[in-house]
C-alpha cells in the first residue's frame, strides 16, 4: 500500500513546529511514531496535505520527576516509559497499559506516549481499505449520514477510543499539557476526549499535545490495568479497564475506574467510588457489586464497532472492572506499589 | 513531488539518495535499492514481515518514513551474514527447520537479532514475547522460538 503525497515538514524547535500547526492546521498532521496515522493515510481515511515531524525535537521526548509530579514528554517512546524504573516500580498500572500496546519490541520503539493517547477513534466499519467501505453507504466518521456499528442506524458516530494508556492515565488523575501560538493550558486527561466520535478530541487545530503529568497519589495507593484481547500483541482491546484503589487504614478513601474501548471517550464510571466507599478492604462482594455497576454504565454505549458480539463485551466490562480494581487493591494495601511478576 | 536528501547507512554502506516525502522505508529498501529481504505482508504494521533494524531496535519498515530515518542505521536481513558466512542465528533458523514458505523469516531474523543485540541471555519468554508482533502463517513458531533458544545457548557456551 502505497502513502498519498504530502509535504513532509521538519521543524527544529517546538516553535517552529506550533507556527507550522498555526500555519496548515486542519490540513496538517503531527508525525511522531506514525503507527497510527500512516495506516490511516493509506486507507484514505485522513489526506493531510503536510506532516509535521516530531523527530527533531527532543525536548518533547523525555521523562522528569519532580515533587512527586510525573512528566512525560508527548513523544516519548512507548519502549522509554517501560524502561523508566519509577513508572514500573511506583506506578504499574500504567507500566501494564502501556505493554499492552502493540506489539513489544516494535511499535514501542516507534510508537509514542502521545501518539496513543491522541490516535483516533476506531470502528470496525470505518477502519478499513477504501475498497471495503466502497460496498456500503458513507458513514458519520467519513462524512456521511449513518452509522453501521448502532442497531437501527445513527445519526452520531459511535466509534470507540481503543487508547490503552488513556484508561489508566485518566484513573490516575494525570493531567496534559497541551499548546499553541496563542500560549499553553493544562487541563486533565480526561478532558482532551471530546465524547464526538467524528472529532474525538478537544484539541483545536492549532494545538498540541506537549506533556502529560501524573501525580503521586501518595502511600496506600494502587494502579492496575486489565485488557481483553484475542492475541497478546497487536490486537486492539475488545474491552479494557484501568483502575486506581487507595485505602488508609482498612478503608477504601478513593476508587478512580475507567473503562477503555467501549464508548467515544474513556468511560469514566462515577458511581462505583459510592460503592466502595468507605467500605472494609476485606469485603468481597464490593467488587462484584462494583463490576456490576460498571456494566450497566457501559452497557449503554456499547455498540458493534469491533469484531466482538456486544453482549459478550457488555459482560466483559464487570469482569475487567472487577480484577483491575482487585488487583490494584491488593496494591493498595501492600503498599510498596510494587509489582508482582505474572 | 519534491524529492528531499536523505543521508541513511544501510548495512554498514553510507547512501544519501534523494527521495519523495511518501516513500516508506521499505519501499526505498525494496523498489530503489533492489533489498527484497524485508517483505511486504499487510502494509499496515500487523504482520512484521517488514521489521528491519532502526540503529539496532526493530521498526516497522512500511509505517516508517524514509525520511523518517535520516541520520540512522538501517540492518536488513541482508547485512546479517558477515560475506559468505551466516550469522549464527540465521544458521540456528536453518538448523532447526524454522523456515516453511519463508515470508515472514526476515523479519523474525531481524525482532531475534534486536532481542539478542540487548539482552544477549534472553530467555523462552522474553523470546516469545519479542517474537509476538510477528504473524507466520505457516504457524512454525515453535522451531523459530527454539532456534532463538539455541543461539543464545550456543553463545553463552562460546563466552
Amino acid at each position: 500500500m502505497r502513502l498519498p503525497a504530502f509535504a513532509y515538514e521538519l521543524p527544529r524547535d517546538l516553535d517552529e513546529a506550533l507556527e507550522l500547526l498555526k500555519t496548515y492546521g486542519p490540513e496538517c498532521k503531527i508525525l511522531a511514531g506514525g503507527t497510527d496515522l500512516l495506516v490511516r493515510m493509506k486507507q484514505g481515511l485522513t489526506k493531510p496535505t503536510h506532516l509535521i515531524s516530531l523527530k527533531a525535537l527532543p525536548e518533547l521526548a523525555t521523562i522528569q520527576e519532580s515533587g512527586g509530579l510525573l512528566r512525560i514528554g508527548a513523544a516519548v517512546r512507548l519502549a522509554d516509559i517501560l524502561t523508566y524504573q519509577p513508572i514500573r516500580d511506583r506506578r504499574p498500572g500504567l507500566y501494564e497499559a502501556v505493554t499492552a500496546i502493540g506489539a513489544p519490541s516494535i511499535q514501542h520503539f516507534r510508537g509514542t506516549i502521545g501518539g496513543n493517547l491522541c490516535q483516533d477513534n476506531r470502528c470496525q466499519f470505518y477502519d478499513q481499505s477504501n475498497y471495503f467501505r466502497g460496498a456500503r453507504q458513507t458513514c458519520n466518521k467519513a462524512g456521511g449520514k449513518t452509522c453501521f456499528a448502532w442497531e437501527g442506524g445513527s445519526d452520531r458516530c459511535h466509534s470507540i477510543c481503543q487508547s490503552d494508556a488513556a484508561p489508566v492515565m485518566i484513573a490516575m488523575d494525570a493531567q496534559v499539557l497541551v499548546q499553541s501560538k496563542r500560549g499553553v493550558r493544562n487541563l486533565p486527561l480526561a478532558e482532551l476526549y471530546s465524547g464526538v466520535g467524528e472529532r474525538p478530541l478537544t484539541l483545536l487545530d492549532d494545538e498540541m499535545l506537549i506533556e502529560i503529568q501524573v501525580p503521586d497519589s501518595g502511600s496506600g495507593t494502587g494502579t492496575a490495568f486489565e485488557k481483553l484481547a484475542y492475541r497478546s500483541a497487536i490486537d486492539y482491546a475488545v474491552v479494557s479497564a484501568g483502575a486506581l484503589v487507595r485505602v488508609e487504614g482498612n478503608r477504601i478513601v478513593q476508587t478512580n475506574l475507567v473503562i477503555g474501548a467501549v464508548s467515544r471517550a474513556p468511560l469514566k464510571i462515577s458511581g462505583v467510588y459510592e460503592i466502595l466507599k468507605s467500605r472494609p478492604v476485606g469485603d468481597q462482594q464490593v467488587l462484584d457489586e462494583a463490576g456490576k455497576a460498571a456494566m450497566n454504565a457501559a452497557g449503554a454505549f456499547i455498540a458493534n464497532n469491533v469484531a466482538q458480539p456486544t453482549d459478550y463485551r457488555i459482560q466483559m466490562v464487570s469482569v475487567m472492572a472487577k480484577r483491575a480494581l482487585k488487583r490494584a487493591l491488593e496494591r493498595a494495601l501492600s503498599g510498596s506499589h510494587t509489582m508482582e511478576e505474572k | 513531488m519534491n524529492r528531499l536528501p536523505l543521508e541513511i547507512t544501510i548495512n554498514g554502506e553510507p547512501l544519501s539518495p534523494a527521495v519523495e516525502p511518501n516513500r516508506t522505508l521499505l519501499e526505498l529498501l525494496r523498489d530503489d535499492l533492489h533489498l527484497t529481504g524485508a517483505k511486504e505482508g499487510c502494509g499496515e504494521g500487523v504482520c512484521g514481515s517488514c521489521t528491519v533494524l532502526m540503529d539496532g531496535n526493530p521498526v516497522r519498515s512500511c509505517l516508517t518514513l524514509a525520511l523518517e530515518a535520516d541520520g540512522s542505521h538501517i540492518t536488513t536481513v541482508e547485512g546479517l551474514a558477515q560475506g559468505s558466512e551466516l550469522d549464527p542465528l540465521q544458521q540456528s533458523f536453518i538448523d532447526h527447520g524454522s523456515v516453511q514458505c519463508g515470508f515472514c523469516t526476515s523479519g523474525m531474523l531481524i525482532t531475534a537479532k534486536g532481542l539478542l543485540l540487548r539482552d544477549p541471555h534472553a530467555g523462552t519468554g522474553e523470546i516469545k514475547r519479542a517474537l509476538s508482533g510477528h504473524i507466520c502463517r505457516c504457524t512454525g513458531y515453535t522451531k523459530i522460538t527454539e532456534a532463538v533458544e539455541a543461539e543464545v545457548t550456543r553463545s553463552k557456551k562460546e563466552r
